[in-house]
Order: C-alpha cells, then sequence, then structure tokens
C-alpha cells in the first residue's frame, strides 16, 4: 500500500463561531499505480482531504502513511521529502508562476529539495519535455508571456521536476475547453504511464473521471460515502444524486433503456460502451 | 480565512450588533473624548462599567475583548515605565540611585494605563460587533455633509468598500499561492530574515500579478453595469436608526454626564 489513511478527521477553526468540521473519520487505503478519483460537492473535503497528504494541514486526528513516511499528530515528517514524494498540483496552477523564464520556474521545486545544478538541469528539460513542450523553444521565455494552456503545462511540469511518486491535481481541467480537457487527461495518463505511476484527482466532472480513473472516491460532508470502481459505484446512483452527484450521462440512458427492459450490461461507463451495447441489443 | 472573518468581526445576535453604525460611530467617538476627560479614579470606575455593560450586551465572550488589548500591551508597558520613572512631581516614595519614584508619579501611571486599555477596549468592541462592510456604510452617511464642500463622499466610500472587500480575497489568495509554493518545497521560514524576504518573492510575485487582473476585472464589471457615482443611488439596505440606538444613546450620554459632572463638579468628592 503506498497510501494508507486511517480515521482522519480535522475541523476548521475549532472553538470559534466558524468552526466547521471538514473531515470526518475517514479511512482508505490507495495502491501503488492506481488512479484515483475524488469527486464530492463544494465542501465535502476533497482540497482539506489532499492537503494532509504532503503535510500542508497538519494532521490533527487519525495518522497517515505515505510511501513508508509516517504522519500523526506528534509527527515532524521531512517535509522537503514529504513534498517531493507527494507532488501536488492545485487549481489554476498557472497562478503560481512567478519566474523571469520556464526554466527557473520549473526548477523552483528541484532546487528547494537541494539536487545538484547538473540533476536540476536534466529533471527540467524532461518534464518540461513531458508536459509536451519544446524545451530549446520556450526554456528561456517568460512563462507570462505564453498562452493559458502552456501555462498550466508549465506550471505542472514544475511538480513533476521533483519527480514525485504520487501526483495529486485538484481539478486540472478547471476552465478548460472541451478540446483542452481532453489534452489534459491525455497529458496525466502520459506522466502516469513515464514518470509518475500513481495519480489522485480531484474532479467536479463524473462524466470524465469516470473515463479515467480505476477507483472513485465519493465524499460527503467529511465522509467517505463510498471508494469503488466506477462500474460499480454507479450501481448506487440512487444515493449519489442524493447527495448532489451528477452519473455519466451514458450510465444514465442505459439504466432507462433497463427500466424499459431492455438487457444492457451494468458495465456500460464510456459513450463508446453504450454505443457497443445498443448495437448489440439491435443486433448489428 | 474564509467569508467575512476579516478582521475581527464577531457574529452574534445582539443588542449591541444591531444598533445602527452611524450611531455606533458617534456613541464611540463621544466614549473616546470623555476618557480624555476623566480625572479621577471614579471615572474610571465608570467607564469600566460602561465597557462591561456593552460587553454584556454584545454577547462577545469577555475574552475576545481582551485580546484585543495584547496588540497593545508593550506600548502600555512602555508608557508605564516612562511614567514612572520620569514623573517627579509628588512626594517621593522610592530612592535608589537615580531611579526617582513619587506617589504622584504611581497614581499617573496608573491612570495612564487605565486609559490606554480601556479605549482600546471600547473602540475593538465596535469593531468585534460591526462587520466592515457596514462600518463603511455608516461613515458614507456620517460624511454626507462633506458633499457640501464637493467632496466626494460616495467615491471614497465605494473605494473603502472595495478595498475591504479584497482584503480576505487577497488573504484567500496569498494562502493558495502560498500553499502551492510550499508543496514545491518552498519554506518560508527558515534562514535569517534577508533570506526570508527572498523566500517570499514567488509569493508576491503571483499576488500582485493576480491583485492587477482582479481590480482590472473589477473595473470591467463596473463598466459594463454602467456603473457611476450618480448622487442619487438607493442602498440595498438601508440603515435606519430605531428603538435600541435609542436606548444606547441615553444610556451613553447618562455615563457621559456622569463622567463630566466628576471631572468639573465634584472633584475630590470620590
Amino acid at each position: 500500500m503506498s497510501i494508507i489513511v486511517e480515521n482522519l478527521s480535522y475541523t476548521y477553526m475549532p472553538k470559534t463561531p466558524y468552526e466547521k468540521k471538514a473531515l470526518d473519520n475517514l479511512s482508505f487505503q490507495i495502491r501503488e499505480g492506481e488512479y484515483v478519483g475524488i469527486i464530492g460537492a463544494t465542501g465535502s473535503g476533497k482540497s482539506t482531504l489532499v492537503q494532509h497528504l504532503n503535510g500542508l494541514i497538519k494532521l490533527t486526528e487519525g495518522r497517515i502513511s505515505v510511501f513508508g513516511m509516517e504522519l500523526d499528530k506528534k509527527s515532524k515528517p521531512d517535509y522537503k521529502k514529504l513534498r517531493s514524494t507527494v507532488g501536488m498540483v492545485f487549481q489554476y496552477p498557472e497562478y503560481q508562476l512567478f519566474a523571469e523564464t520556464v526554466e527557473k520556474d520549473v526548477a523552483f521545486g528541484p532546487k528547494n529539495i537541494e539536487l545538484s545544478a547538473e540533476e536540476t538541469a536534466e529533471r527540467v528539460r524532461e518534464a518540461v519535455g513531458l508536459v509536451g513542450l519544446d524545451y530549446d523553444e520556450v526554456a528561456g521565455r517568460s512563462p507570462f508571456e505564453l498562452s493559458g494552456g502552456q501555462k498550466r503545462r508549465v506550471a505542472i511540469a514544475g511538480v513533476i521536476a521533483m519527480r514525485p511518486k504520487v501526483l495529486v491535481l485538484d481539478e486540472p481541467t478547471a476552465g478548460l475547453d472541451p478540446a483542452g480537457r481532453n489534452d489534459m487527461y491525455r497529458l496525466i495518463d502520459k506522466i502516469k504511464a513515464e514518470s509518475t505511476p500513481t495519480v489522485i484527482m480531484i474532479s467536479h466532472n463524473m462524466d470524465e473521471i469516470s473515463r479515467h480513473a480505476d477507483r472513485i472516491l465519493v465524499l460527503n460532508e467529511g465522509r467517505k460515502e463510498f471508494f469503488l470502481p466506477p462500474a460499480e459505484l454507479f450501481a448506487n446512483s440512487a444515493r449519489l444524486s442524493q447527495i448532489g452527484l451528477d452519473i455519466p450521462l451514458p450510465v444514465k440512458v442505459a439504466g432507462e433503456l433497463r427500466s424499459r427492459g431492455y438487457d444492457v450490461s451494468q458495465d456500460v461507463i464510456t459513450p463508446d460502451d453504450l454505443t457497443a451495447e445498443i448495437r448489440r441489443l439491435a443486433g448489428r | 480565512m474564509k467569508n467575512i472573518s476579516f478582521g475581527q468581526y464577531y457574529p452574534a445576535d445582539s443588542f449591541v450588533h444591531n444598533l445602527d453604525p452611524r450611531v455606533k460611530i458617534l456613541l464611540m467617538t463621544a466614549f473616546i473624548i470623555s476618557i480624555f476627560f476623566i480625572k479621577s479614579f471614579f471615572g474610571y470606575v465608570i467607564i469600566a462599567a460602561f465597557i462591561l455593560l456593552c460587553v454584556i450586551f454584545s454577547k462577545v465572550p469577555f475574552g475576545s475583548v481582551l485580546r484585543s488589548v495584547k496588540g497593545i500591551l508593550f506600548l502600555v508597558l512602555f508608557t508605564m515605565i516612562l511614567n514612572l520613572f520620569f514623573v517627579r512631581e509628588g512626594n517621593v516614595i522610592l530612592d535608589w540611585k537615580i531611579i526617582k519614584i513619587t506617589d504622584y508619579g504611581v497614581l499617573f501611571t496608573a491612570k495612564m494605563a487605565l486609559r490606554l486599555v480601556l479605549l482600546v477596549m471600547g473602540t475593538s468592541l465596535l469593531t468585534l460587533t460591526t462587520t466592515p462592510m457596514s462600518l463603511t456604510d455608516g461613515l458614507e452617511s456620517l460624511m454626507k455633509p462633506l458633499k457640501l464642500i464637493r467632496f466626494p463622499v460616495h467615491d471614497v466610500a465605494l473605494i473603502m468598500s472595495m478595498a475591504l472587500r479584497l482584503i480576505p480575497s487577497l488573504m484567500d489568495e496569498a494562502q493558495k499561492i502560498m500553499n502551492a509554493q510550499k508543496a514545491r518545497a518552498a519554506s518560508f521560514d527558515s534562514g535569517n530574515v534577508f533570506q526570508r524576504a527572498k523566500a517570499m518573492l514567488p509569493v508576491l510575485i503571483p499576488l500582485f500579478i493576480s491583485s492587477f487582473r482582479r481590480a482590472d476585472e473589477l473595473a470591467l464589471a463596473l463598466d459594463a453595469r454602467c456603473y457611476n457615482a450618480t448622487p442619487n443611488r438607493t442602498k440595498m439596505k438601508k440603515l435606519k436608526a430605531g428603538w435600541r440606538d435609542v436606548v444606547a444613546t441615553f444610556v451613553t450620554a447618562g455615563f457621559i454626564t456622569v463622567i463630566m459632572l466628576d471631572t468639573f463638579l465634584w472633584m475630590g468628592v470620590f
């Protein structure tokens, strides 16, 4: 198990009128090489949860183990090691760019974990290439001259240049058009295959996340509602809509067909699955 | 740092919270002025009783009010020491080498410290019970007479409320950017002063850029809604003084009268 979370609870601003319970006795495990989606309505604790994984929020209740590093109430982990192990890409990561050149910005992380100049240069070149940018073309340019999509890629490169063991992304497709969203998912698949085998992604979009994730963690008011592979998850579609979550359109259509007496498979998730099933039923 | 928790506003539904902000500001001003008239300890007892009454009727925990004093503790101690050692009038009660402390000095020091502490407690009660927005509304309404001399009251109020509105957003943003840089293994709490200042650059640069972006967006949004500070704009929340304000005014006036009587008529009686 690469990540183990046990009985994690967290309360914002305790003992004030603004007190809010963000996480409530959360326990789960993530295997190495897994692609995990985290989904939940606004305020369900998704961001609070992932910020515990790299120690941005200090743990107050429960225990977390990340690739052998133990976090609990008393532990003083090696934050540099922890944060280079858990690479975290925040929402709208392009707003964190600051350096005068792309190269310097991507090198920020590697430099902070005190890598040698050669090692840093090598990793920067590799990371910029991995996110689909031409190193020779962009390295010397200011990140602020780039387009929105390119900026976001530079920001992601800045995280993977630390060669984390797990990549955590908080809504990496926010604010992108459909084509941009597809590109982003393709990029994440590529990063997963070539550099960071374990991926955790927060998403609002059940349609998209269910097409990519191996398992989906559903949070509701800080509690774990489900942690299942997409196909099994959508067997609980009634409960999902009850807690304010959408189910993918193909799953909805398949359910409607089933309720009208057609024998549609339970495994339908993507539009392609659905077309295949309809073709099969139509006998073509 | 979410919602409106900027400053030190303590949300509650109380007599003091529901006062008209204009009345609160005016009464607070009267309160501050009256503190400077006090000459006897009896006056301070009266003012302390007044503050206690306000705190009780504001439902704000006493600890929150005291916490505001913590910020000026150093100032209080500093003035106390200065006064204690440098007041030369009165009978000497301690004479040791160069240190001379007089009985008058001790009394004077105590009064000065009381004055500062009570002043801060009173004013912080205003910000504890009034949201920044209604404070601005109140100030705008109170500044209305300045329109006669062509002072752009409405614009100033708009600028103030926009600034107040942006502070929590920027604090939020700063926190997010700090987290993003921390996630890239940046550390902000190691090294000497210069190293720390330099470590803040990766936070300050994106923050500057984003505040310009926000300002630009806000200006466009104002333009898109054809906003201009016409003199006859109406308000969504109209300020209205009610029975509470009358009660509060009379109570405050009563306390201030006692203080004035104490200072000018009963001197030395108590």
